[in-house]
């Protein structure tokens, strides 16, 4: 074959992929990319077996299948997992979608995988060049994301239930979001059904699975779109056939997975206990000593007292600016992370008191203080939202 | 806008609900101008609101989650559950921390995740 430049396929190839060939922004270079291609597809259910199904027909080179161990074909999943089939209920969900992508295109290498656990889910990803989230569940989803954030692998996350689906990237770029970054806290289990207990219309995975498979496609044959998914969330409502897209946020500095101080560990880590429990991951990193923190009452009698101090409110400025107390300097987080704020810190044996708005970004710029040598400061515990709650409730609450 | 000015127009926003005049206020205000925003639900969220999308008044210079908190909470208690767990958005594009206030005729998008595949 020859280079990029002045690509050419093969005559039996340029039949079969003669519709997307002469696609202009796609062409022969395109095809060549899409060959040399490997794509994991976690879960083949209702979105993996469209989506699979669709980059086999392309011509990605190597497609890795992967589902839970014990998950197989059943009566009821016929509806919409269309790679399976009523002769192959009761075999495995791996083997079958393989059985139909094979029939489908057999150019196509497939890698079965017998598990994506915590414990071989960085090493799957990081052999991947895309990995498409087909799963079906919290706390799957939490690590598909976890192992893309820490390989860098790009993530084309795709789900649906009822009428709905959404489809979005994570990991795309160093400025695009994880999982996490999105949705720090998985939801309670109350609201959300799976397809199982709350049902699903076949065509609304269908209509997802496909869709991620399309944008699969662009992105691997670098066909080089103004615009992509990468921090833009697609909402369908099949309802109301109603499709919508939402800007989201980039990469959040403080995740737990993708942020810079992130100590989480995917091994170690209890998927199916976090989504179950809905509980935030513990920060060890923090570890103030607890002589540091203060209550609001313990602040309020301070402030009564009239002891001198200084209190710093951490928070980012646009907060400062919407309320504060009276007495607050505003030095955010954010910029005593800077040098010029390093710098600074260390200043001063007078008493200071640290605030902010929930007490998490106090224990950090606290951190920071007591790593300078800095003595004589503490922070406020639960920060003004609890100031609000247990001291003052006309400060804002927001 | 002065901060002041701003601290006074936030608690004012609160002051509907709470009933706390505050003493950051400095003039006193009577009546509240409202305005119309449209709120949207999705999936999980359309569920339980039992309703894809309403108009609602609001009293101006509310951020998107004083709005959450103070006017869609109360209306749709149901959906207290999941509002932690949602991704707020004005006019599609998500809101993280209330940078803004609410503008007559703004979008207001309540996202929850998905899992279902």
């Amino acid at each position: 074959m020859n280079g990029d430049s002045n690509p050419s396929i093969n005559a039996s190839d340029v039949e079969r992929y003669s519709r997307q060939l002469l696609i202009p922004q796609f062409g022969p270079s395109g095809q060549q990319k899409l060959e040399k291609s490997r794509v994991l597809v976690v879960g083949l259910g209702g979105l993996g077996c469209p989506a699979a199904l669709y980059l086999a027909g392309a011509g990605v080179g190597t497609i890795g299948l992967v589902d839970r161990p014990n998950d197989v074909v059943e009566k009821s999943n016929l509806h919409r997992q269309l790679a399976h089939s009523e002769a192959r209920i009761g075999t495995n969900k791996v083997a079958s979608a393989a059985i139909a992508i094979q029939m489908l295109n057999s150019n196509v290498a497939i890698e079965k995988h017998e598990s994506f656990e915590p414990k071989n889910a960085v090493q799957l990803a990081s052999s991947y060049n895309l990995v498409l989230d087909c799963t079906d569940n919290v706390a799957s989803r939490y690590l598909v994301s976890d192992a893309c954030a820490v390989t860098k692998t790009p993530l084309l996350s795709g789900s649906a239930i009822g009428t709905d689906g959404q489809l979005t990237f994570y990991c795309k770029t160093a400025d695009s979001p994880c999982y996490r970054c999105i949705f720090p806290k998985p939801p309670p289990s109350s609201c959300v059904g799976s397809c199982d207990s709350a049902g699903v219309l076949g065509p609304v995975p269908g209509v997802i699975g496909t869709l991620q498979a399309l944008e699969a496609i662009k992105f691997l044959s670098c066909m080089n779109l103004t615009e992509d998914l990468d921090r833009r969330m697609l909402l369908f409502d099949g309802s109301t056939c109603t499709f919508r897209t939402v800007k989201i946020r980039s990469r959040v500095n403080g995740c737990d997975m993708c942020g810079e101080s992130s100590q989480l560990e995917i091994p170690a880590f209890d998927y199916e206990g976090f989504a179950r429990g809905g509980k935030s991951i513990d920060k060890k990193a923090l570890d103030v000593p607890s002589h540091c923190r203060i209550t609001p009452e313990e602040f309020a009698e301070i402030r009564r007292s009239g002891s001198s101090y200084k209190l710093i409110d951490v928070r980012p400025s646009q907060e400062f600016d919407m309320c504060h107390l009276d007495e607050a300097e505003s030095w955010p987080l954010k910029s005593m992370e800077q040098s010029a704020g390093m710098d600074r810190i260390a200043e001063g044996t007078g008493r200071l008191i640290i605030v902010c708005r929930r007490g998490n970004a106090s224990q950090t710029a606290l951190r920071h203080f007591l790593d300078a040598g800095r003595t004589n400061v503490c922070d406020v515990i639960g920060g003004l939202q609890a100031w609000h709650q247990v001291i003052d409730n006309n400060f804002p609450l927001y | 806008m002065t901060n002041k000015t701003l601290s006074r127009f936030v608690t004012f926003a609160q002051s509907s609900y709470n009933s706390c005049a505050g003493e950051l206020i400095i003039p006193r205000m009577t009546e509240q101008e409202l305005i119309s925003i449209r709120v949207v639900f999705f999936a999980k969220a359309r569920e339980l609101a039992a309703v894809s999308s309403i108009t609602l008044p609001i009293p101006s210079c509310t951020t998107p989650h004083a709005a959450l908190n103070n006017s869609v909470l109360p209306r749709f208690p149901a959906l207290k559950p999941l509002i932690d767990h949602i991704i707020l958005a004005v006019n599609q594009s998500y809101v993280s921390e209330p940078t803004r206030y609410l503008q007559e005729g703004d979008e207001l998008a309540l996202i929850p995740p998905i899992s279902g595949g």
